[in-house]
């Protein structure tokens, strides 16, 4: 009986598109190349930080609006002093890129076993660290709220972001303010920019907005020549500046003009992050300001400022101690909390850091003291520390593993 | 593989989700009152919106070279005058005594206080129905307000008490064009009165 004997006993079969797929994605090779990216984005972002601020170069590395960046290399003075710019992906989808090849490679590909729960507890510390990095960046609120001793605040104020509020003022305060989100303003930029227009179905009217600068100075034509091309309203216009390094210092500015759905059009108007009063206008009977300011988000309670203590190094201004002491009222009911320099308070989702202290007027010693804290809502606030509470201890455990097996080995009695 | 599948469909999906705000968008959004809302002054114009101006209790008569600019949160009446474009006038209202409104523009010259009784030896000149002493000053000129001091700078001006208030008109300038402007500075002095 004739036996086909196959010749190749031992070659493998071919692979699926899914498998080959799969095999990239979860390979070593794709980490180290994302490893070796990250940290090349990681040493540029901390040397141009130094000339474009720490925002601006967070923003330009690691925006989720990034597909690509030019890193930006200076070569020193003996080298030519130039600027090499290197193209590469974007950190934060490098980085969803590395989550995806640690998570199949470091969880699903691994070799399972007891040896190895160590690496795996470890593998699944960086998977949280990464996605906390990724809640922090879709979810993360952050903004300060001031006050002087003996105020209270119910308010933090976002550290960049500039929104149109709109209220209408009969006698005394208005009941409620409409809001213009930033993301409807902030593209309509340059010389060249689109005129965008905003409904607003509660209100009589509806704006439009254009020419957006996110450092505007409104300038008087008797100040500074009109730049061509660029509109004067009533003897005043924006001067595009260049964003500032630190950028929450940045003041915006932009055009602005009303639509009331009934009657006649009316004139354009320029708003203006550093205005000293709002824009008025009437319509009919009813009276509208228009405020260009930083978005304002309302805390669920009242916190009141008692006591605001600061002290500084002997001859210095470097501080060695900032606390406020202060009561958070909400429903009638009062706690006291002391906010140190590393001991926020944490309270309702919400992390109130202490930033920053000063006096009304630098100049006398006995004039009023204020504190500002810094607000922080992140649901993922506290999860890189858990995240390093779990890569420490499974490399612990690994270690520990490791050293145990070494011991076993060595303690064998070698067989006669 | 279903399993990589999903993920890489998730992965293009969080991609294509990226998009621009259209020209047109609706807005309902609101917010409730805070501590930070208060009282605003309605129909402001554009120099009280961007210069924090007030109406000013004063008018003048300035001379035809000199330029109106807009009024200021510190600068009642304010304007510019050369042909280097960094000469300026303006009226102030201040606090303080005349002695201390003098040596505060002499400190900005670096020269040294006067005294009272030096002050009293100044030349005067009547300034909405008071007498306004005179100062002159040159040299290095530090404005301060985190301006760089400029050289060749020169102080022309007047400063008064007038009811409880002190009024000064303040000239700074390269010396050449101040020294041409004084005479105009004086009658403009002169020609200063309540708006009323």
């Amino acid at each position: 009986m004739a036996v086909e004997i196959n010749s190749e006993p031992s070659s493998k079969p071919s692979k699926s598109f899914g498998q080959k797929l799969f095999a990239i994605f979860s390979g070593f090779p794709l980490a180290v190349i994302l490893m070796l990216i990250l940290m090349l984005q990681t040493w540029l972002a901390t040397l141009e930080q130094v000339d474009y601020g720490l925002h601006a170069t967070l923003r330009k590395y690691f925006d989720p609006a990034a597909w690509y960046i030019l890193g930006e290399l200076r070569l020193p003075e003996f080298m030519g002093g130039i600027a090499l710019m290197i193209p590469m992906p974007g950190g934060y989808w490098v980085l969803g890129l590395f989550f995806i090849n640690l998570f199949l490679g470091g969880i699903i590909r691994a070799r399972k076993g007891w040896k190895k729960t160590g690496v795996l507890i470890s593998h699944s510390g960086i998977l949280l660290m990464i996605l906390s990095a990724g809640v922090t960046e879709m979810t993360e609120e952050r903004g300060t709220m001031d006050f002087f001793e003996g105020e209270s605040s119910n308010v933090a104020q976002d550290y960049y972001e500039y929104v149109v509020e709109i209220s209408e003022r009969t006698a005394g305060m208005p009941k409620e303010v409409h809001v213009v989100r930033g993301e409807n303003l902030s593209d309509l930029h340059g010389d060249l920019a689109p005129v965008r227009t905003v409904r607003l179905p509660e209100l009589p009217f509806d704006m439009q907005f254009t020419r957006y600068s996110k450092n505007g100075r409104v300038m008087s034509v008797n100040e500074m020549a009109t730049p061509a091309g660029t509109p004067a309203i009533d003897g005043y216009y924006i001067f595009d500046k260049p964003s500032a390094k630190d950028a929450e210092t940045n003041i915006a500015a932009c055009y602005a003009k009303v639509l009331p759905r009934e009657g006649e059009a009316m004139p354009s108007f320029i708003l203006s992050g550093d205005a000293f009063h709002p824009h008025t206008v009437k319509i009919g009977e009813r009276v509208f300001v228009f405020q260009l300011r930083k978005f304002l988000w309302q805390m669920p309670f009242t916190v009141r400022l008692d006591k605001a203590t600061a002290e500084y190094y002997p001859n210095s201004t470097k501080p060695k101690r900032f606390e406020s002491m202060v009561t958070r009222l909400e429903n009638g009911s009062e706690a006291k909390f002391e906010i140190k320099m590393n001991m926020p308070m944490r309270y309702e989702g919400l992390t109130f850091y202490q930033r920053m202290m000063g006096r009304e007027n630098a100049q006398v010693e006995n004039s009023r003291p204020y504190s500002q804290l810094e607000v922080v809502r992140n649901p993922a606030d506290q999860w890189p520390k858990y995240a390093l509470y779990i890569v420490t201890f499974g490399l612990f455990v690994h270690f520990v593993m490791k050293f145990v097996l070494y011991l076993q080995k060595n303690t064998q009695s070698p067989k006669l | 593989m279903k399993r990589t599948t999903l993920l890489l469909v998730s992965f293009c999906a969080l991609i294509v989700s990226c998009k621009k705000t259209p020209l047109e968008v609706t807005s309902t959004e609101k917010r409730g009152l805070t501590t930070k809302d208060q009282e605003v002054k309605l129909f402001a114009n554009s120099d009280e919106q961007f210069r924090g101006s007030v109406a000013s209790p004063f008018k003048g008569s300035p001379p035809q070279n000199w330029l109106s600019r807009p009024a200021s949160q510190f600068r009642l009446l304010n304007y510019a005058f050369g042909e280097s474009g960094s000469g300026e006038v303006y009226v102030s209202r201040s606090q303080g005594s005349v002695l201390d409104n003098v040596n505060r523009w002499r400190k900005q010259f670096a020269l040294p206080d006067l005294t009272a009784q030096e002050i009293a030896a100044l030349p005067t000149e009547t300034m909405l129905g008071s007498q306004a002493v005179f100062i002159e000053a040159q040299g290095r000129y530090a404005s301060g307000m985190g301006k760089e001091p400029v050289d060749g700078f020169a102080l022309a001006g007047m400063v008064a008490k007038v009811g409880d208030d002190i009024i000064t008109i303040k000239m700074v300038g390269p010396v050449d064009e101040v020294e041409r402007e004084k005479e105009n500075l004086h009658n403009y002095a002169k020609s200063l009165q309540s708006a009323e």
